[in-house]
């Protein structure tokens, strides 16, 4: 595999160069030089890579609560079936392969061979199917996930088959996410899962065993010599604990971080491109900014009202001051990243202010003494960048004649009042809509969960349920694009930008999972293929 | 005549005593300057402050005298509207915590007895309380508009000015001057408004001078929190809108602190050389 990998990449260099090479004997001469240059070029092994992040991560029990700061070290410990990558795609991982069954209620796995723990024991399918269990046994962070699955088998050591109640077409999603990797079935077997010492000193299957973890200060983690896929070039990762962001960020700079490995201030992008010590990956989230109305009582329960924002929003503006770039312009009802169900036709109008105002006049509207028709109060929770689009709104809105009061809050007041309490004009979100185009049943339907707008159109509820209900893709698909259709008539929400997030790090780090060939292979952060190139 | 002479006279005091006292005159001269720039901000300002211009985070220019923001505002059109916000809640907040500060003190310590015993361990129990904290938990679950954040430093603020107006109260009431009054049949009440407050009034002066500035610092650190009032242009938000620039954009933080700074001084020199004029023990030894 390793081999194939390093074909690959030279493959790949000198596809660039026959690319562009020209024609004379300059260019052959730095053909020549550039090809000696790729076989020094190939991975080094050895090294210690430094990675941010800002906390210490309470449990190494990856299954059992959520924990922000566990995941990244998660990914390099253990492994899961299926992972999902920078792409946003779903590639194996423990398992080789899987086959969901006609009707959609059997999905079944093919186990990798010869896996081994990083105590020796070997890994089954039994290991599988006791970590699934007591996730749903023990009420772990993937259980309300789990509710379709009805019973999990295991015909033979290298196969599992999840028997679903009703067809899920969300859950491979779910499993390739976080808080699914697989446990060890000897460790952990008869014993509390929240207390087992292995918490604190975990035994998984993945690339990097864990050495230590030094409170407050670093977590060490060492390369699986025995590793049953590629074998990490790294001799070592160090993920050292750094609270502040702009710390680490300043801590980066200075050489001290190889990886960042943290959200840096979006403040800091430009800086990063501009930095020729540094690349910048990019990874792209379907956790799309949007502005949603109060549908059900407030001053926008009238459409034309949302029509006039959503025509006098000014989202390239927004992208440029606000989030500095670090965005795409979101028009369409569902995050672009799942582009099978996506409706490319029916979506939210560019800007037009001259529109905007007449909609707001036909709804019987008329200026006060300011020029101003109405105003409204947007709620925003104090973090970045939240506040800075609801200013450039307030900015934008200003020229449809809209006074927009802004109401900044506190995380926890914001929950209270709007996502509680429901007692808001309208307000700003982001927020994992993945990992399929199911999500939007919890925002749209009637009785979603994240429904905060007190939307209700039976049609949308209609479509979304039956779109959650087929196996196939292509079937699938009409019936979310009929749903977005209706989204976008209905303006319950105004999307604003897809959601980027940056990975800035040492430019002599290659094989970062978020870098061209590898992007494929990894999970989010899972530093199987870096190597240093110093 | 003799009375225009007399008020002649009070002034020329007034002026001889204020130049005597070197801070409050360089105090005075420095909120003279303030006030005028905060007045005058719509004439001198150069941009509207609350527009986002295209160019971020730019230094300091002939465009731009004092840079612009992440966001592309003018720093020193902001600066001058921002005296106006961060003057008013000063003053507003500073004077809520003095009257209510010598409302209770007085009534405390002039009624003495059961009164004073309950109001005086009102007073101990806000003295304990964490101010800032309180502030952040009131603002967090209410709101943080400016009336807000105006009338929360005020009540948080005013056991200062109670302890002060309470020992005033306390040794005013035993004079003769106010024994006589109760003698003649003067009631209570209009004794404490009348004589006791008018004459025990001037350290809460000075205190509630500094109080201004306590209040004015008080507001910048909520909207350094993020927890001020985004509608309005105040000093503490432009720093705290500059905390993520600062290592490529120095201007935003720097000269709204340096804003801040200078006024606080401000206050705090003329409160300082009040208390010099007013308290008879410090004029005495002058």
């Amino acid at each position: 595999m390793k081999r194939l990998s390093l074909l690959l990449v030279i493959c790949l260099i000198l596809g660039i160069f026959t690319g562009c090479g020209g024609t004379g004997t300059e260019n052959d001469v730095k053909k020549d030089e550039d090809q000696t240059e790729t076989v020094t070029d190939a991975p080094k092994e050895g090294g210690t890579l430094v990675v941010g992040m800002t906390g210490d991560p309470s449990t190494y029990n990856p299954d059992y609560q959520a924990d922000g700061y566990l995941q990244p070290i998660a990914e390099n410990i253990f492994n899961r079936l299926i992972k999902v990558t920078n792409n946003q795609e779903i590639v194996p991982d423990l398992a080789k392969s899987y086959k969901v069954s006609e009707d959609g209620k059997e999905i079944t796995f093919y186990l990798n061979e010869d896996v081994k723990w990083h105590d020796g024991e070997p890994f089954s399918s039994a290991d599988v199917k006791f970590t699934f269990d007591t996730i749903i046994s023990q009420d772990g962070q993937l259980a309300g996930s789990l509710t379709s699955v009805n019973e999990i088998t295991t015909p033979d050591d290298n196969t599992v088959v999840f028997k679903l109640k009703d067809n899920d077409s969300s859950l491979l999603g779910y499993l390739a996410w976080d808080a699914c990797y697989i446990m060890p079935k000897h460790i952990y077997e008869n014993t509390d899962w929240s207390t087992n010492p292995a918490n604190q000193n975990p035994v998984g299957t993945g690339p990097f065993k864990f050495v230590s973890h030094q409170k407050g200060v670093s977590v060490t983690l060492e390369r699986n010599e025995d590793y049953w896929g590629d074998r990490a070039y790294l001799d070592k990762v160090v993920f050292s604990i750094i609270p502040d962001a702009n710390t680490a960020v300043q801590a980066l700079y200075n050489g001290e971080l190889d990886i960042l490995g943290v959200e840096p201030p979006l403040s800091e992008a430009q800086n990063f491109e501009s930095d020729t010590n540094l690349k910048v990956g990019r990874q792209y989230w379907p956790s799309r900014y949007y502005m949603f109305f109060n549908i059900k009582d407030s001053i926008f329960k009238d459409i034309k009202l949302r029509q006039a924002v959503s025509l006098g929003m000014d989202k390239d503006d927004i992208i440029k001051k606000a989030l500095k770039g670090i965005g795409e312009k979101s028009n369409t009802a569902m995050t672009p990243l799942y582009e099978w169900a996506l409706n490319t036709t029916d979506v939210f109008p560019e800007r037009d202010v001259e529109k905007a105002i007449q909609l707001i006049e036909s709804a019987g509207y008329t200026k006060n003494s300011d020029g101003m028709y109405f105003s409204a109060t947007i709620d925003v929770f104090n973090v970045e960048p939240f506040t800075d689009i609801a200013t450039i709104l307030k900015d934008n809105l200003k020229d449809i004649g809209v006074d927009v009061k802004i109401n900044m809050m506190e995380e926890a007041a914001w929950d209270e009042k709007v996502w509680y309490g429901r007692n808001y004009d309208f307000s700003l979100l982001a927020g994992y809509q993945g990992p399929d185009p199911g999500a939007l049943a919890p925002r749209f339907s009637t009785d979603g969960l994240i429904n905060l707008m007190g939307y209700s159109n039976s049609k949308v509820d209609e479509a979304l349920k039956k779109g959650g209900s087929l196996v196939k893709q292509e079937e699938r698909a009409p019936y979310y694009q009929e749903a977005q259709k209706y989204i976008v008539e209905d303006v319950p929400i105004v999307p604003i930008s897809e959601y980027i997030s940056i990975a800035p790090y040492q430019s002599y780090v290659e094989g970062h999972p978020t870098s061209e060939g590898i992007i494929d292979k990894t999970g989010f952060h899972e530093y199987t293929y870096v190597w240093l190139n110093k | 005549m003799n009375k225009s002479g007399n008020f002649k006279m009070k002034i020329k005091k007034i002026i001889s005593s204020i130049n005597n006292v070197k801070q409050l005159k360089a105090g005075i001269i420095l909120l003279a300057l303030i006030i005028l720039l905060a007045i005058f901000a719509p004439l001198i300002a150069t941009h509207d402050p609350f527009e986002l211009n295209d160019d971020m985070v730019s230094p300091p220019s002939n465009n731009y005298i004092l840079g612009t923001d992440g966001l592309g505002r003018d720093i020193f059109s902001g600066i001058l509207y921002g005296a106006r916000t961060s003057i008013l809640i000063g003053v507003v907040a500073a004077s809520i915590s003095g009257i209510m500060g010598t409302l209770i003190g007085g009534i405390s310590g002039f009624y003495g007895g059961k009164i004073d015993a309950v109001l005086s361990e009102v007073i101990n129990v806000f003295l304990m309380m964490p101010t800032f904290f309180l502030i952040l938990i009131i603002v967090a679950l209410f709101g943080s508009s400016m009336f807000n954040v105006m009338v929360v430093i005020g009540i948080t603020t005013w056991t200062g000015n109670a302890r002060l107006m309470r020992a005033e109260a306390l040794s005013l009431k035993q004079r003769t001057f106010v024994k006589s009054l109760e003698t003649i049949g003067e009631s209570k009440f209009k004794i404490l408004l009348k004589h006791i407050i008018p004459n025990g009034i001037f350290p809460i002066i000075a205190n509630t001078t500094m109080n201004v500035s306590d209040a004015i610092l008080t507001e910048s650190a909520l909207s350094f929190l993020g927890l001020g009032d985004p509608n309005v242009m105040s000093w503490g938000q432009i720093v705290y809108n500059g905390k993520s620039y600062l290592t490529n954009g120095w201007w935003i933080s720097t000269f709204s602190g340096i804003a801040i700074v200078l006024t606080v001084l401000a206050f705090y020199l003329i409160g300082d050389g009040m208390n010099n004029i007013l308290s008879p023990k410090l004029n005495s030894n002058n």
